[in-house]
């Protein structure tokens, strides 16, 4: 399972006068789980969001199993599902009908549509819920449905920002469990988050991002991620 | 009335941070708003006056029809504050609010927040109804009086007041009422909702043009009063009469009985608000969910079977006919639109009335058309895109390509129109002052009603105010809603324009029409293209 999935190269971006986003660079190869992690205000975020096509860098390329971002953005949407830190979602459809809207949206036939929904409506305890409004739901089901839906097509690469906050305990388990299964699938995962705890549990590779750099990355195994954390992102 | 007074602060505190950020932009957007609003303003009041002054002329049988005018409008426009007061306090719980939940968290008493709501409301009625009725009352004091003072004002704003009271009231009542008593929003007792609205619209309407008002017109001068006293507008327990008296008349009996209503019926409303709006609140949120709200069933949308541009025009179709905000503006404007055209389909044309008024007629009914075209637009269609701000993360990391997106906003706009274009089509087959101008009317009608639609569409494409995805309202009124609205008033007015010089018998008036539809078709193939290119360049 080797060769890069997810490339970034010197990537940048401004917000006026501040350095979001400074000559970053990254590669996660398939069957990697990569964690980024950093203060608030690091560029984690900035950095995700050009990585989807949400955000147009300053300079640098970004490229999703060889499909560049920019240059070929659909080829590059194909290859990804995406998760933000907090999932907004369309208030007026149910959870189930997210699920098939995504899977016409990716142009899967209708019986993978109906039978990928079946699959994915049973990752987590919320089958009962799926029927009813999304409006409705509480923080942590938004997260859940919305994180299924980057599952609906066979993507190559999961970019996840801040997976488990608002997640109950056995949810996070069940996210990061599903996580290792994708990228042991041969699939790369990109995850920004906070708690460190599950880094060093499900990551393979962690990358510390601070004002707008990449200051350090390492492979997880035997490390302690709080104290390297706190190494690296404490002012000196 | 300590808290009322904190909620207050609140309030014109929102309003001062909103101006503080981009206060330029947002400052121009509020002087066009004026401009427009101003505009149509003097258009209205040379109009009305223009119309009282004809009437003027026949004295005191005149002065009784603009009278009646008066009264006639008093009653329609209370039935349709009634309406949507009753649309806005059904939505207020069918609806998330997070404001009002943080609220309820509060050791706030429940009457503060209910008079505190009620004093804002009324507010923004009474202003509402000022702008709206300003022109028709001042053009009837100017024309049958021959000034107007500060007392006067002060009448008029008084008898305002009242009717946004009355009507605040009456709908708020009859909303909690439906609320608490109907309980859900389901598609059945939403049509009998509508079905009661509009039935008692159509009796209102039967009340405003009884049989005996067309003989009104070819009486005699001995036979006028009897016939005028007998209109059951004409009566005296009509309230709506009371509170136009203080306006017209102003006798000290519509004083006293104008105060009555609306003591009365303040007290009603905000005993019932008190006694009913935590229970209501409570019983809304501890229903299943899928009940609220649901026009359509869950299992009629089936995007598996749906081609991607497909599911997309789906997917914003069911964010108009699954929300009760929308469909109750829908229902509000096509209220609008049957009364609008059913007050012009009573009109009759008497042998030897000048052909300047029956222009005046057509040109009045094209630009009505026209106008809530694009009102139904600027709330509907416009605000399609910016809509996405908060699920721009799904939307914009889909695999699709730009041109799809594109083509499903403008495809969905052209689709909410379809029934605009049914009225263009027919409605002035039922107008008596159409005459032989029907394919003339109807064709520039369509003809505006579909370059309004796409410039709409591609209006809302360009820069669209993602910030305010949550709100239609802020959305249609930011700057490119300004825009757009100009855009298209222009060019509607070009064409109306040209219909008057047309049907005033100067040729000439055609090339007016045509010069005005093919600067609305260029603006439509470069701002197409652009909105497209646009598309683009979106960050988030």
């Amino acid at each position: 399972m080797a060769g890069p999935v997810i490339v970034i190269e010197h990537l940048s971006r401004n917000f006026g006068p501040l350095k979001a986003v400074s000559d970053v660079s990254l590669k996660v190869d398939a069957g990697e789980i990569y964690a980024l992690i950093g203060p608030n205000g690091a560029g984690k975020t900035t950095l995700v969001k050009m990585l989807v096509g949400l955000l147009a860098p300053a300079s640098g390329h970004a490229a999703i199993a060889g499909h560049d971002i920019m240059a070929d953005p659909l080829g590059a949407k194909k290859e990804f599902g995406y998760l933000p830190d907090n999932p907004a979602a369309y208030d007026f459809l149910t959870g189930s009908e997210f699920l098939h809207l995504t899977g016409a949206l990716n142009g899967l036939p209708a019986p993978d549509i109906t039978r990928r929904v079946h699959q994915l409506s049973a990752v987590f305890p919320i089958s009962q819920i799926l029927a009813q409004r999304m409006g409705s739901y509480s923080r942590g089901n938004r997260q859940k449905v919305a994180f299924l839906a980057s599952l609906m097509a066979s993507h190559r690469a999961l970019i996840i920002d801040e997976p488990v906050v608002g997640l109950d305990p056995s949810s996070i388990t069940i996210f990061g469990d599903n996580l290792t299964q994708f990228a042991q699938g041969g699939g790369a995962v990109l995850l920004v988050t906070h708690t460190l705890s599950f880094a060093q549990k499900y990551a393979t590779h962690v990358g510390v991002m601070h004002q707008g750099r990449i200051v350090t990355e390492k492979a997880v195994a035997g490390g302690d991620l709080e104290q390297l954390y706190l190494d690296q992102t404490s002012e000196k | 009335m300590k808290t009322a007074a904190i909620l207050r602060a609140t309030d014109f505190r929102e309003i001062k941070s909103w101006f503080a950020v981009q206060t330029g932009s947002k400052l121009a957007v509020l002087a066009g708003f004026i401009l427009v609003i101003a505009g149509l303003e003097v258009g209205l009041f040379s109009g009305m006056g223009y119309y009282f002054r004809t009437l003027a002329a026949a004295q005191d049988f005149g002065y009784h029809t603009a009278d009646y005018i008066i009264r006639a409008t008093f009653l329609v426009v209370m039935w349709l504050g009634i309406g949507s007061s009753a649309a806005a306090t059904a939505n207020l719980f069918f609806t998330k609010n997070k404001n009002l939940a943080y609220l309820l968290t509060l050791p706030v008493d429940i009457s503060d927040l209910v008079r505190w709501q009620t004093q804002k409301t009324i507010t923004f009625n009474t202003f509402l109804l000022a702008v709206l009725l300003a022109p028709l009352l001042l053009a009837f004091r100017l024309t049958f009086v021959g000034y107007f003072d500060l007392v006067f004002i002060l009448r008029a704003v008084l008898g305002l007041f009242g009717l946004a009271l009355v009507a605040t009231a009456l709908g708020g009542s009859i909303g909690f009422l439906l609320v608490a008593e109907t309980g859900r929003s389901t598609l059945t007792r939403s049509l009998l909702h509508v079905g009661v609205f509009l039935g008692i619209m159509v009796l209102i309407f039967r009340l405003v043009f009884p049989p005996a008002l067309a003989s009104l017109t070819r009486a005699t001068p001995s036979a006028f009063y009897p016939l005028y006293q007998s209109l059951p507008l004409a009566r005296s327990w009509v309230p709506t009469n009371w509170l136009a008296g203080l306006i017209t008349v102003g006798t000290p009996v519509d004083w006293l009985l104008s105060a009555a209503l609306v003591i009365f019926l303040l007290k009603f409303y905000l005993w019932l608000e008190c006694r009913l709006f935590l229970t209501t609140y409570w019983q809304v949120n501890s229903r299943p969910q899928e009940q609220l709200g649901f026009i359509f069933e869950t299992s009629r949308l089936d995007f598996a079977r749906q081609t991607p541009l497909r599911a997309l025009m789906t997917k914003d179709l069911s964010a108009v006919i699954r929300s009760p905000g929308e469909i109750g503006y829908g229902v509000f404007l096509a209220s609008l639109v049957v009364f609008f055209f059913g007050l012009f389909s009573r009109v009759s044309l008497p042998a030897g009335t000048p052909l300047s008024w029956i222009i005046l007629l057509q040109v009045f009914a094209f630009l009505g058309l026209v106008f809530f075209t694009n009102t139904f637009l600027l709330r509907l269609a416009f605000p399609d895109m910016a809509k996405e701000g908060e699920t721009a993360w799904y939307l914009f990391t889909q695999p699709l390509a730009p041109e799809k997106l594109w083509l499903s906003k403008v495809l969905l706009a052209q689709l909410l129109i379809l029934p605009f274009l049914f009225v263009a089509a027919t409605v002035w087959l039922f107008l008596s002052f159409t005459g032989r101008y029907y394919l003339l009317l109807a064709g520039c009608s369509l003809i505006m009603i579909i370059i309004i639609t796409l410039l709409q569409a591609f209006l809302g494409l360009i820069n669209p105010n993602f910030s305010e995805s949550h709100s239609a309202e802020k959305i249609s009124t930011s700057y490119m809603g300004l825009i757009t609205l100009v855009i298209t008033t222009t060019l509607a007015l070009g064409v109306a324009a040209g219909l008057d010089q047309y049907l005033s018998g100067n040729a000439f008036g055609i090339l007016t029409i045509t010069g005005s539809v093919i600067i609305g078709l260029v603006l439509v193939g470069i701002l197409g293209a652009v909105s497209r290119s646009g598309l683009r360049r979106y960050e988030f």
